[in-house]
C-alpha cells in the first residue's frame, strides 16, 4: 500500500436530479406498498363475504327476486333449515367418506413412494420431477383424463379389467359406490405426488449421521424408522396432511367434471353449488356456505394446534 | 432408507425396486400419455378395442383433432357443416387474462411482501394471517357473493372483472412466498446502498429486486398456473364474454356424444405449458405448493 | 474528515429493550475508536444510530459540526463495513466498489480511474471481474473495504468486519486495516467483541456493557486501570484477579486472614472517603504478582496448577475458594502443592467498590 495511491478525493452525496423521493418516509412507503393488496382483498374477498352473510338471513332468490334489497329478512331460518335437513347431513357424511379414505391413501402411497425413492438410483431427478406433473394440471383436466379412461364401453380401465384380467366390467361413473371410488382414485392420482414431495423433502433432511450412530448401536431397520425417521419427518408430513384435508374438503371441480355431481359423489361443495346455481336459493346457499366455513375454520384450528403440539414436542 | 446398504443391496431387491418404480410411473404418467396419443388418433382409432397404444405401429397419427379445435370443427349433428372453433379465441383470453393477472399480482404482492419483511407493521402477524385465510375459503362459498357483486356492478363477462379476481386470488400467494424470499436477503444490502446515498426505493429497485428475480419468476409461474387452471369462477362469472379455455374444455365434454379426440387435443394444447412450467419451477415446487410454509 | 460526537444517546426498541443507555462519546478527527463489549452490549446499536440505520430514542449525534439526527444515512457522508460485508451478490467486485460513486452520479471514466486505484491499494485487481460468491472471504473483505474507502467519506463505521476471517488472515487484516486508516486519516468507529482487535487497533477503546458506557481510554489505560469491575473482568487474558476484601485500619483484609495488604495511609484514606459500603474488591493483574517460597508476602496459598506457556509460566493459587492467576518468568519452579506467598505491586493494583462496581483508586 502506498500513500500516494489514494489522493484526497471527497465525493459528498449531492442531490441527484431524478426520482429520489426522499420525502417518502419508511412509514409512508410501508403504507403505499400494503394498500393495493389490502384494498383488493377487502373489495374482492371480504366485502362480498359480508354481503353474503347478510343474505344468509334473507329468503333471497337470485332468479325470482327483482333485487336483493327487497329480499325478506327471515332471521336464522336458513341456518335452522340447513342444519335440520337430513339431506345436508348426508352430504356431510358423503364428504367425509371422500376426504378420510382419500387423504389416508394419499398419505400411505406418497410416503411409501418417498421411502422407496429416498436412495440414489439412475434417473432419480427426472423421475421425481415427472411424477409431480399430475398435481400441476387443473383438477378439471385430471377429471377429463380419467373420465375418458373410466368410460364403461371404450375406456381403457374396463379394457384392462374385462379383456385382460377377465373380471366383470365396472360402471365406474354411474354406480353409487364405484363413482365414489373413481373420485378417490382420481384425487389420489392427482395429489399423492404432493405428499410424496413433502415426504421426500423431510426424508432427505434427516441427517445421515443419525443413521450412522444408530448403526453403531446395532439398531434394527424398524427401530431406525420408528425412532429416527418418523419423528423427524412427522412435523413436515403433518403440514402436508393439513393441506390435503382442507383441499379435499373443498373439492368441487373434480366431482363436477367426473360425474357432474351424480349419485354417490354429491359432496358438500357440489351440493352447495346446486342449491346456489341450480335452485338459485341464494339465501339458503349463503347459509350453507357459512356453515361450511365454520367447519373449515374449526378444522384448520384443530390441525394447526396439532402442528404446534408436535413442534413443541420436538424441541 | 439410507444409502448405507446401497452396495449390499441384492439383485432381487434391485429388481423389486425397479418393478415398483415402473408401476408407480405407469400409474402417474399413463393417463397423460393416453391423452397425448388420443389427441393424435383418428375418430375410429379412439374407440377401437383392443386399444391402440403405440403410434405408427398400432395406428397412424393424425393432426385431425388439432385442425378441428384450432381452425374449424365439424358440427356433427348437421352432417358436413363446419363452424369456426371458439377455442383459439378462448386460448387467447386465457393468455391475456392469466398473463395480466400474474404480472399485476406479482408486482403488488411483492411490494406488500417487502413491507412485511422490512418494516415494522402494527399487527403484522394478524394481517399476514388474514391474507392467508382468504385463500382457505372454499371457492364454491366465495363464488356466490362474488356472482352477486359482479352482477350488480356489471363486472360479469368483462376483462377487468375476471382479471381483478385472479389478481386477488394470486396476491396472498405472492405475499407469502415473496416475504419468505425477502427475509432471506440480508437487510444490510439495502442499508449499504442507503449509506452510499441511494433512497430506499432505489435500494429496493437496484439491490433487493435483482436478488430475488429467480424466486420471483417461480412465484409468477405458480400464479400463472393457478389462473390458467381456474374453472369455477370463470364458468359462472364469464360465460358469455372473455371466457377462458377451461369452460371450453368442460363444454366439449358436456353435450351429447363426447368427441374424445377434440377433448384430448384441447387438453394437450392446454396442459403443455403447465408441463414446461413444472420443469422450470421444479426447484421451488415444494415451497410453492405449500404456500411457502416449507422452505427448501 | 470530521469529529464524531455522541451526546446522551438513548435507544429503546419498540419491544422495550433498552439497547443504549445515555451514552456520550466523542472521537476526534482522524481517531480510530473501538467500541468493545460482549454481544448485546449496545455497541452495534450505537454504531447503527451514528450511521442513521436506527433512529435514536433521544440524544444527539454530531458529525463534524452538523447535527445528523434527522439525516438519512445517505446524507451523513459515512461509509459502513458490515460484518457479513453485504456485498451485492449479483454485482462483480468492480461494480460493488463502483456502487457508491454511481449513486452520486460520478462520470464513468472517473469511476474507472478510482476503482482501479483502490483495487491496487487493496491488492484486489485480479478479482475485479468476479462475483462475491467466487471470492475467498479475505478477498470479499477487501472488496467491502474498497467500497467503503472509494468515496473518501467523513467517517468509517465498521461492524465486526474481521469476524468472518480465519485466524491467520485476521491478524494480517488487522495490520492492513489499521495502516489504511492511518493513511487516509478518516475518523473510524470500529465495533468488535474481540479484545485483541481492540487492543491492537484502537487508539482509544470504549468499553460497553448492557447499554452502558463503562470506560473510554487508550488500550493501556483500560488494561491497567479499568474503571469498573466489568472492564477488569472483560479485558485481558487471563482477566484481572478480583478478590473480595475489606478495609481494616490501613490494610486490605481477605475473608479468611490469608490476605493482608498494608496500604499507604493516603491511599487508605482515599478509599475510606469514597467507598459506599464496607465491601471492596481488590483487582490485580496476573503479571503484577510475584511469587516467593517464604512467608513474607501479602497472601499465602498453595499452588494448584502450573502451566508452562513457553515465554512465561501461568500459576494458579487457591485462596479462600477462588483461584488467583499469576504469570511469572518460565524459570520459576514451584510445584503443585507447594505453599507459597504472593506479593502485590502496590503501584499497579486497583481497588473497586463492591456495591457500585466502580474503581476507587
Amino acid at each position: 500500500m502506498t500513500t500516494q495511491s489514494i489522493t484526497p478525493e471527497t465525493t459528498r452525496p449531492a442531490a441527484k436530479p431524478g426520482l429520489r423521493l426522499r420525502w417518502l418516509s419508511d412509514r409512508l412507503l410501508a403504507g403505499t406498498f400494503l394498500a393495493p393488496t389490502l384494498l383488493l382483498l377487502l373489495f374482492i374477498t371480504i366485502f362480498p363475504l359480508i354481503w353474503s352473510l347478510y343474505l344468509s338471513f334473507t329468503s333471497y332468490n337470485v332468479n325470482s327476486d327483482p333485487s336483493w334489497l327487497e329480499a325478506k329478512w327471515v332471521g336464522v331460518d336458513n341456518y335452522v333449515y340447513m342444519l335440520t335437513t337430513p339431506r345436508v347431513w348426508e352430504r356431510f357424511i358423503e364428504s367425509a367418506t371422500f376426504v378420510v379414505p382419500t387423504v389416508t391413501l394419499e398419505f400411505l402411497l406418497g410416503f411409501g413412494i418417498a421411502l422407496l425413492f429416498n436412495r440414489e438410483f439412475k434417473g432419480r431427478g427426472l423421475i421425481t420431477t415427472v411424477i409431480l406433473i399430475p398435481m400441476m394440471v387443473a383438477p378439471l383436466v385430471a377429471g377429463l383424463f380419467w373420465r375418458f379412461m373410466f368410460q364403461a364401453d371404450i375406456g381403457i380401465v374396463n379394457y384392462l379389467i374385462h379383456d385382460v384380467l377377465g373380471f366383470q366390467p365396472v360402471f365406474w361413473l354411474t354406480d353409487r359406490t364405484s363413482a365414489m371410488i373413481s373420485l378417490i382414485i382420481v384425487d389420489t392420482w392427482q395429489w399423492t405426488p404432493f405428499i410424496f414431495l413433502i415426504s421426500l423433502a423431510g426424508l432427505t433432511a434427516v441427517p445421515k449421521y443419525l443413521y450412522e450412530a444408530a448403526d453403531v448401536d446395532r439398531a434394527s431397520t424398524w427401530f431406525k424408522f420408528r425412532h429416527i425417521t418418523l419423528p423427524l419427518v412427522w412435523p413436515l408430513l403433518l403440514i402436508g396432511i393439513i393441506f390435503r384435508l382442507m383441499d379435499a374438503y373443498k373439492l368441487f371441480e373434480l366431482a363436477w367434471v367426473l360425474t357432474s355431481g351424480g349419485p354417490g359423489t354429491r359432496v358438500l361443495p357440489v351440493h352447495l353449488y346446486k342449491i346456489a346455481f341450480g335452485d338459485f336459493a341464494t339465501g339458503r346457499a349463503s347459509a350453507l356456505g357459512y356453515i361450511m366455513l365454520v367447519v373449515i375454520i374449526a378444522l384448520a384450528n384443530l390441525l394447526v394446534r396439532a402442528i404446534n403440539r408436535s413442534r413443541a414436542a420436538e424441541v | 432408507m439410507n444409502v448405507q446398504n446401497r452396495q449390499t443391496r441384492s439383485l432381487l431387491g434391485r429388481i423389486l425396486f425397479w418393478i415398483a418404480t415402473a408401476l408407480i410411473l405407469v400409474f402417474f404418467l399413463f393417463p397423460i400419455y393416453w391423452i397425448l396419443i388420443t389427441a393424435f388418433k383418428d375418430r375410429p382409432d379412439i374407440t377401437q378395442l383392443p386399444p391402440r397404444f403405440v403410434p405408427w405401429v398400432d395406428f397412424q397419427p393424425t393432426t385431425f383433432n388439432f385442425h378441428e379445435i384450432l381452425i374449424e370443427m365439424e358440427v356433427s349433428q348437421f352432417g358436413t357443416a363446419t363452424e369456426q372453433s371458439p377455442f383459439l379465441g378462448q386460448l387467447f383470453n386465457s393468455v391475456i387474462i392469466s398473463g395480466t393477472a400474474t404480472v399485476v399480482a406479482v408486482i403488488l404482492g411483492t411490494l406488500a411482501a417487502y413491507a412485511f419483511s422490512r418494516f415494522r407493521i402494527k399487527g403484522e402477524g394478524d394481517l399476514l394471517f388474514f391474507i392467508l385465510s382468504t385463500r382457505m375459503l372454499p371457492p364454491v362459498v366465495t363464488v356466490i357473493p362474488l356472482f352477486l357483486m359482479f352482477t350488480e356492478l356489471g363486472m360479469r363477462n368483462t376483462f377487468h372483472g375476471i382479471t381483478l379476481l385472479y389478481i386477488t386470488m394470486g396476491l396472498p400467494f405472492v405475499v407469502w412466498m415473496m416475504k419468505g424470499f425477502f427475509d432471506e436477503v440480508p437487510h444490510e444490502f439495502e442499508e449499504a446502498a442507503m449509506i452510499d446515498g441511494y433512497s430506499r426505493l432505489e435500494a429496493i429497485w437496484r439491490i433487493v429486486i435483482p436478488e430475488v428475480i429467480p424466486p420471483m419468476l417461480a412465484t409468477a409461474v405458480f400464479v400463472l398456473i393457478t389462473a390458467w387452471n381456474e374453472f369455477v369462477f370463470v364458468q359462472l362469472l364469464n360465460p358469455l364474454g372473455y371466457t377462458t379455455v377451461t369452460p371450453f374444455l368442460y363444454a366439449v365434454v358436456g353435450y351429447g356424444r363426447t368427441e374424445w379426440g377434440r377433448v384430448a387435443a384441447t387438453t394437450v394444447v392446454f396442459v403443455s405449458p403447465i408441463v414446461i412450467f413444472t420443469f422450470l419451477v421444479r426447484k421451488y415446487l415444494l415451497r410453492g405448493v405449500t404456500f411457502g410454509a416449507v422452505r427448501r | 474528515m470530521a469529529e464524531v460526537r455522541i451526546e446522551n444517546l438513548v435507544k429503546v426498541f419498540p419491544n422495550g429493550t433498552r439497547a443504549v443507555n445515555d451514552v456520550s462519546l466523542a472521537a476526534p478527527d482522524g481517531e480510530f475508536l473501538v467500541l468493545l463489549g460482549p454481544s448485546g452490549c449496545g455497541k452495534t446499536t450505537t454504531l447503527r444510530c451514528v450511521a442513521g440505520l436506527e433512529r435514536q430514542t433521544s440524544g444527539d449525534i454530531y458529525i463534524g459540526e452538523r447535527v445528523v439526527n434527522d439525516l438519512p444515512p445517505g446524507e451523513r457522508d459515512i461509509a459502513f463495513v458490515f460484518q457479513f460485508y453485504a456485498l451485492y451478490p449479483h454485482l462483480s467486485a468492480y461494480d460493488n466498489i463502483a456502487f457508491p460513486l454511481r449513486a452520486v452520479g460520478v462520470a464513468a471514466d472517473e469511476i474507472d480511474r478510482r476503482v482501479m486505484r483502490v483495487a491496487e491499494t487493496l491488492r484486489i485487481k485480479h478479482v475485479l471481474r468476479k462475483r462475491p460468491r467466487s471470492m475467498s472471504s479475505g478477498e470479499q473483505q477487501r472488496v467491502a473495504l474498497g467500497r467503503a474507502v472509494i468515496r473518501r467519506p467523513q467517517v468509517f463505521l465498521m461492524d465486526e468486519p474481521l469476524t468472518n476471517l480465519d485466524a491467520a488472515l485476521r491478524s494480517d487484516m488487522r495490520v492492513e486495516l489499521k495502516h489504511l486508516q492511518r493513511e487516509l486519516g478518516v475518523t473510524t468507529l470500529y465495533v468488535t467483541h474481540d479484545q485483541t482487535e481492540a487492543m491492537t487497533m484502537g487508539e482509544r477503546i470504549a468499553v460497553m456493557q448492557l447499554g452502558d458506557l463503562q470506560q473510554v481510554g487508550t488500550p493501556l489505560e483500560v488494561y491497567q486501570y479499568p474503571a469498573t469491575l466489568f472492564v477488569a473482568s472483560f479485558i485481558g487474558d487471563p482477566p484481572m484477579n478480583l478478590i473480595p476484601v475489606t478495609l481494616e485500619g490501613d490494610a486490605l483484609q481477605g475473608a479468611s486472614g490469608h490476605l493482608s495488604l498494608a496500604l499507604a495511609p493516603d491511599v487508605a484514606g482515599a478509599i475510606r472517603q469514597k467507598q459506599s459500603g464496607p465491601g471492596l474488591v481488590l483487582g490485580v493483574r496476573a503479571e503484577d504478582i510475584t511469587l516467593s517460597g517464604g512467608d513474607e508476602g501479602d497472601m499465602r496459598g498453595e499452588v494448584t496448577t502450573r502451566e508452562p506457556l513457553g515465554d512465561q509460566a501461568l500459576y494458579s493459587v487457591g485462596l479462600d475458594g477462588q483461584f488467583i492467576q499469576i504469570t511469572t518468568a518460565p524459570t520459576t519452579r514451584f510445584g503443585v502443592g507447594d505453599a507459597i506467598s504472593l506479593s502485590i505491586d502496590r503501584s499497579r493494583m486497583r481497588v473497586f467498590d463492591a456495591a457500585t462496581e466502580r474503581a476507587l483508586v
